[in-house]
């Protein structure tokens, strides 16, 4: 009997201290996700704006194909920039493979260029982008003020622009596909409780689901 | 009040932590006499020296804390090494030295990527509650002891090993609690 007594309160006693340890581990949780909060693609403003439309364009591909920029159609349509010199974005093409597999319900990915083109088709075939549509033009970058690469634009079905940002990594990549599943211009925005803009941006957000 | 279920289980968990921590400075030496030198309170040609009886007598309460009948010396050479160890610390915290490697953290401390563990007053606290398992092993039993039954054995090895775990579980905690300040 004592040893059954004894066994219990040694029980409590080891119950108490993990309920203290969980205590302790549920704090340092907390504090962790405080100081690593999301960090989403950096967005710089130039350029059309994050809810306008976006350019029009219709070019020609890498292989012939007419591609359209910006208009009306059945799918979301992510404008990847990058160029064959970029170290970063050569770090990313698995991701954006990845990325438009998994995604293929609502995105097509266009990736975007300028320069010389036998460059870029070497490039294009030895990097397996084939799946890819891939533009070289100077106009595409200047409308929508490219300055830095790797950067990405996200529109959506009706040719809105729905967020953009430079990236690198695939966080900062599918911050993009957040922002625009919040409704709002950027992670960092939503992060900042830039509430009236967000109730907006809900109400279009929502629209478009609906059309 | 004692009990042989807790003079035994916390005797032998003393000892595991005890043993376990003077293995890990054993087989990093060097570490543990630099660690030793950075808490700047011994003159430099006796830290060495310091590092290695220190390790001796951490060893040496260990293995007593195991014997039948040596249990009390253990557990008064077991005070004796934490009282030291824990006086080092408070010098160093009293004084602003906190970003020193405590030479303390056990396996936990030379984990994967983990850096210098750093002192703070939790460490304090955690050698107070080492100091408290020795209590059962000191305290003399009130009367005639109680006879061992077979459910003992099952209460023995529990509260030994979530002991020994709580221990490490506590270190593990310090350190990423540590990391947290410095993030």
């Amino acid at each position: 009997m004592d040893a059954l007594i004894i066994s219990n309160f040694l029980l409590w006693g080891v119950v108490l201290c993990l309920v203290l340890v969980i205590l302790a581990l549920s704090r340092q949780i907390g504090v962790l996700y405080e100081r690593v909060a999301p960090m989403g693609a950096l967005t710089m403003d130039k350029g059309p704006a994050v809810g306008d439309a976006a350019p029009r364009f219709e070019l020609p591909d890498l292989l012939g194909r007419r591609i359209t920029i910006g208009e009306r159609g059945q799918h979301s349509q992510l404008l990847f920039f990058l160029s064959p010199t970029c170290p970063v974005c050569k770090k990313l093409l698995p991701i954006l493979k990845s990325v438009a597999s998994t995604e293929s319900a609502w995105l097509r990915i266009v990736l975007a260029s300028d320069g010389e083109m036998p460059e870029h088709l070497a490039f294009y075939k030895q990097a397996g982008l084939e799946r890819f549509p891939y533009l070289l033009s100077t106009e595409l970058g200047m409308k929508f003020q490219i300055s830095k690469l790797p950067y990405a634009v996200l529109m959506d079905e009706t040719g809105t622009l729905r967020a953009k940002g430079l990236i690198n990594s695939r966080e900062q990549l599918e911050s993009l596909f957040t922002a625009k599943e919040l409704g709002v211009a950027s992670v960092q925005d939503f992060l900042a409780g830039n509430m009236d803009e967000t109730r907006v941006s809900r109400k279009e957000s929502s629209n478009a689901l609906a059309g | 009040m004692n009990d042989p279920v807790l003079f035994y289980g916390a005797s032998a968990a003393l000892s595991c932590v005890l043993l376990l921590g003077a293995l890990e400075k054993v087989k990093d030496m060097a570490a543990f006499s630099a660690a030793v030198s950075a808490y700047q309170i011994l003159p430099s040609g006796v830290s060495g020296a310091f590092a290695h009886v220190y390790v001796l007598a951490e060893m040496a309460a260990g293995v007593l804390l195991l014997m039948p009948g040596w249990q009390a010396a253990g557990a008064a050479l077991a005070l004796l090494v934490l009282a030291v160890a824990t006086a080092g610390l408070v010098y160093n915290l009293a004084r602003g030295h906190r970003d020193i490697d405590c030479g303390c953290g056990g396996p936990a401390s030379r984990g994967a990527g983990a850096s210098r563990t750093g002192l703070s007053w939790w460490l304090v606290l955690r050698n107070g509650g080492l100091a408290l398992w020795a209590l059962p092993a000191l305290s003399v039993f009130a009367g005639h002891a109680r006879a061992l039954q077979w459910a003992d054995a099952a209460a023995v090895f529990g509260l030994t090993t979530t002991a020994v775990a709580l221990y490490f579980t506590a270190n593990h905690l310090l350190a990423s609690h540590l990391k947290l300040r410095n993030l």
